[in-house]
């Protein structure tokens, strides 16, 4: 049954997937010109230049002057049956040295964060949903709130001017100077870990807000029903019966979520990672659209939607595995 | 030491013979950093006067001979990046001498020319090696060659190039080569000089022939499949690609003063290592580089490099942080970060130039724009010190687009300061004179077919100052009668509308104010994508679609710079430049606007040997020619 199930998942993937690739490909050739023309724009943005002559070069060695069917082509063939991603414009490196290199420290950063968001957030969810309108209640939704509300690059901004400030730390990147190029010592991990903070709270300060509003609004929902008064009825501790029963409905949201972790663990807080200078993947991500540098771009879209997808299908196998009402469909 | 000016090949004999200053250290006085003593010790080195060719070049320090040690911290950017070129990457076959009134050469002992300019001598320095202790001689330049050839792999740089074809190189001996030209070619040696992009003046130095080989198909048979496999790419010309490049492949072979030993992409640093086998040393026989190692933190947003300088974490820079609204920040935390700022002088021939497109597809537009006195009575009607107060704090001077006082050999006074002054009345009654006294009910003038003039201002959205002025400049327009509307979009977008010939009136910023009007004339000749003035001249000039035959001036303006550039006299090249800069004058293509007064870098005030003042213009590679190998800290460390 399940092994059924999980297999006819898989086959629906297959479409979906095509039309991603085909929908992210044409999204990258939206806008007006080409990466040459980023490219020359950034040149002369500086005061430089470049031939006429080079560029017909250039275009006929990226094979820009194909077209755009043979791009897609070209490309999506390369994935398909060599694994090869492209060639990156921008950086003039494969497209896979250049996502691989940084995928390490984003899923660092990311399940840092998402830790943190998770330990936080759920037992003052509870504790706000059953302290309705208490004092903490108030003292918690106020904080987080205010941390929904300040736009993460400026909260990075200020953070990073405290770290210099207050702790006289080097600040940027995820390690101080004598520790970057370093072979990884005892050291090392307390230097990282002590610029770690600072993208893990701005990072998680948001999402903690919203999960915590989800968790109370769920709680609430389920602590009036009749079958909390039951099971209340016939004796069960507070706390076993908070536990076993409406908890465990309230979970439901936070585990379909799952299937939007995962790819937030690899595209994750482009902004804050420009800002802080974090060597993760979601700046590479923006600088590529930006440059129109399309199989970096493309590449990119492809395997963030390949990890929605698996995501959504892991969230739904954790959810019948979590509640037993729901049925394959 | 004899200096010799790029284009000054008019010696008696009329050729021309560059050679870097003589020998004047003998070979044992030669001494090294104190590392690399301790590995010649050790035996793992070969001592230094085996690693120096026989005539090294000699460096004469700006401010005092230099101790070893250091480490220059500096900052990048990920892509696109110049500023790693300019300091470690510019060592070429000549560099820009200090001054920029010339070249001179830097990897070859001496070059050589003969009266038109069709053959040119090189000869490279004997006993001269690679950072790994291999030859380098005229195999490597060959190798170079063959690469420009291959269809597959970068092509001739401009400078190797005429419009009858490219030049031929041939082998003399192991240490001398010759470049034959079909026709004249005046520009080779400046062409040599600059950095530019992937093909630049380094391009025959690129290839170390005993490292490349294996990536080439010609010359490996045996594994190159297994090596684009490896190295996860799909084609070899894509691996050679990859590995020419030294900024991503530290494997490579340099002839730089650094090595690079971590590249972009592994981590967030990029550092160059001290070249054991650099082939220059100081006055009193030191070799050089004097500081141990660079370090450029890559950064995305350059607000990081900014936190750290004001922290005293960057040694030297005039890239990246060095803007105007920068200054303030940059001069309150000079004592805390212990720098201080020095010249950067600024060439561009105006910040704010707006072309008119004299060759615009609708007829009724083009008589307009075509017309002389409506853009000088245009020029009249801008308030220029209005806009250097409010959108550059000041800090500009009122301009016309021209070559800058500082380089009088190409000043032209009217082109400079021609239709200057902010005069509404005087703009009035050109334009009524000039045709368009008749306006409709909003007061617009009208045109030729009677109706309202109307022109689209077209601004790129990345320079927000740009942006600032053009909203202004509209608003004086508007001021006489004319409807200009400004245009903000993209700037890939002006590219191709101007590429397109699709534009009325487009805001530049152009270089041309001192030598690198030799290089880049186009605000005042169409020799260029960029002389939005007349695209469909420049496409005549260079024979491609959507040509236009220019006016009959023009044309001249055309032969001008041809014949400026197969010429090898360089007062015969003033000359023409400056008949030709006249001609623009008289023709007055473009408004300008303003030009800036001056920039800025910081250096530690633990760090010698930077000059007080730097040429700033991209063309001529700051601070490269100024000799980064020579620049040193205070005892050899960065904290004292």
């Amino acid at each position: 049954m399940l092994a059924r199930y999980i297999l006819k998942r898989l086959l629906y993937m297959v479409p979906t997937l095509i039309a991603i690739s085909v929908v992210a490909f044409a999204i990258v050739q939206l806008p007006p010109g080409d990466f040459l023309d980023t490219y020359i724009a950034t040149l002369e943005a500086e005061g430089g230049d470049i031939g006429s002559e080079e560029v017909e070069a250039l275009r006929r060695r990226y094979a820009l002057d194909q077209p755009i069917l043979v791009q897609y082509w070209n490309w999506i063939s390369g994935i398909v049956f060599r694994g090869d991603f492209g060639w990156s414009f921008q950086y003039q490196r494969p497209v896979a040295d250049i996502l691989w290199g940084r995928v390490g420290l984003t899923f660092v950063i990311s399940l840092a964060s998402m830790i943190l968001v998770y330990v936080v957030a759920f037992p003052i969810g509870v504790y706000s949903a059953i302290r309705k309108y208490s004092l903490g209640d108030y003292v918690f939704t106020f904080f987080g709130f205010l941390g929904l509300a300040i736009p993460n690059f400026m909260l990075a901004l200020v953070l990073m001017y405290v770290a210099l400030t207050v702790f006289g730390q080097s600040v940027g990147g995820l390690f101080s100077p004598e520790y970057a190029d370093a072979p990884w010592s005892w050291g090392k991990l307390v230097d990282l870990l002590a610029h770690l903070w600072i993208p893990v709270i701005i990072i998680g300060t948001a999402s903690t807000a919203g999960l915590i509003r989800v968790m109370r609004a769920n709680l609430l929902d389920e602590l009036n029903k009749p079958y909390v008064e039951t099971a209340r009825a016939k004796g069960v501790g507070e706390r076993t019966l908070l536990l076993r029963y409406p908890v465990r409905l309230a979970l439901n949201p936070f585990i379909s979520q799952v299937g939007w972790e995962l790819p937030a663990l690899v595209s994750g807080a482009a902004i804050t990672s420009i800002v802080l200078n974090l060597p993760t993947t979601g700046p590479v991500l923006l600088i590529a659209l930006r440059s129109q540098d399309m199989y970096l771009a493309g590449s990119f879209i492809m395997i963030l939607s390949v990890l929605t997808v698996i995501g959504t299908l892991l969230s739904d196998l954790l959810l019948v595995w979590l509640d037993p009402r729901i049925r394959y469909g | 030491m004899v200096r010799f000016r790029s284009g000054l090949f008019g010696l008696a004999a009329g050729a021309l013979l560059m050679t870097a200053s003589p020998t004047a250290v003998f070979a044992q006085d030669y001494s090294e950093a104190p590392a690399l003593s301790a590995l010649v010790a050790a035996g793992d080195l070969p001592p230094v006067d085996e690693r120096l060719p026989a005539n090294p070049r000699v460096l004469e320090p700006v401010d005092s001979v230099g101790v070893y040690g250091g480490t220059w911290r500096t900052g990048a950017r990920e892509s696109a990046e110049t500023w790693t070129l300019r300091t470690v990457g510019y060592d070429h076959m000549v560099h820009w001498l200090p001054d920029w009134s010339g070249v001179v050469p830097n990897i070859a002992e001496s070059v050589e020319a003969n009266n038109d300019a069709t053959v040119y001598t090189f000869t490279l320095r004997e006993g001269m090696r690679w950072s790994d202790g291999e030859p380098f001689d005229v195999d490597d330049i060959l190798f170079a060659y063959e690469v420009f050839q291959h269809e597959d792999l970068a092509g001739f740089p401009a400078y190797l190039r005429t419009g009858e074809g490219p030049g031929v190189i041939e082998r003399v001996d192991d240490h001398t080569f010759t470049v034959t030209f079909p026709v004249p070619n005046a520009g080779l040696l400046t062409g040599m000089a600059q950095v530019t992009t992937a093909i630049g003046g380094d391009a025959l130095t690129l290839y170390p022939e005993h490292y490349m080989r294996q990536f080439h198909a010609d010359h490996n048979t045996d594994n190159l499949d297994e090596l684009v496999a490896d190295a996860g790419v799909s084609t070899w010309q894509e691996l050679f690609t990859l590995r020419t490049d030294l900024w991503l492949n530290s494997g490579k072979p340099t002839l730089n003063a650094w090595i690079v030993t971590t590249p972009f992409g592994e981590g967030t640093r990029v550092i160059a290592e001290r070249n054991p086998y650099y082939w220059k040393v100081d006055s009193a026989g030191n070799q050089l580089p004097y500081i141990d190692r660079v370090v450029f933190e890559v950064v995305q947003d350059p607000e990081v490099l900014l936190l750290k300088a004001i922290a005293g974490e960057i040694d030297m820079t005039a890239s990246h942080i060095n803007t105007v609204e920068n200054r303030a920040v940059l001069f309150d935390n000079m004592e805390r970060g212990n720098y201080d700022f020095f010249e950067v002088t600024p060439s561009d021939a105006n910040l704010a130039t707006y072309s008119f497109n004299q060759a615009h597809r609708d007829p009724v537009l083009r008589e307009v724009l075509q017309n002389h006195d409506f853009r000088a009575a245009l020029s009249h009607a801008i308030d220029r010190q209005e806009i250097i107060d409010l959108v550059f704090i000041g800090q500009g001077t009122p301009a016309q687009t021209a070559v800058l006082p500082g380089f009088p050999e190409l000043y032209n006074e009217q082109l400079a300061t021609q239709y200057l002054e902010y005069d509404v009345d005087r703009a009035n009654q050109m334009l009524d004179a000039a045709g368009f006294a008749d306006r409709d009910a909003d007061g617009y003038r009208l045109g030729p077919d009677g109706n309202p003039i109307r022109l689209s201002v077209l601004t790129r959205s990345d320079k927000q100052f740009m942006v600032d002025t053009t909203e202004m400049v509209v608003g004086y327009w508007q001021d006489v009668g004319i409807d200009a509307r400004m245009d903000v979009v993209e700037r890939s977008l002006v590219r191709q509308r101007k590429n397109a010939n699709e534009h009325d009136v487009i805001i530049e910023d152009f270089p041309g104010g001192n030598f690198d009007a030799y290089l880049r004339p186009t605000p005042w000749v169409p020799i260029h994508h960029n002389a939005a003035y007349g695209i469909p001249w420049f496409y005549w000039w260079q024979g491609n679609e959507g040509a236009e035959e220019p006016p009959a001036h023009v044309v001249r303006q055309l032969e001008l710079w041809d014949q400026m550039n197969a010429t090898v006299d360089q007062d015969q090249r003033a000359d023409l430049m400056r008949e030709m800069l006249q001609i623009a004058a008289d023709s007055f293509y473009t408004i300008g606007v303003v030009v800036p007064l001056s920039n800025y870098g910081i250096v530690s005030n633990r760090m010698h040997n930077v000059p007080d003042r730097i040429e700033g213009s991209y063309w001529f590679a700051p601070p490269g020619p100024t000799n980064p190998p020579t620049y040193y800290f205070v005892d050899g460390t960065n904290d004292g």
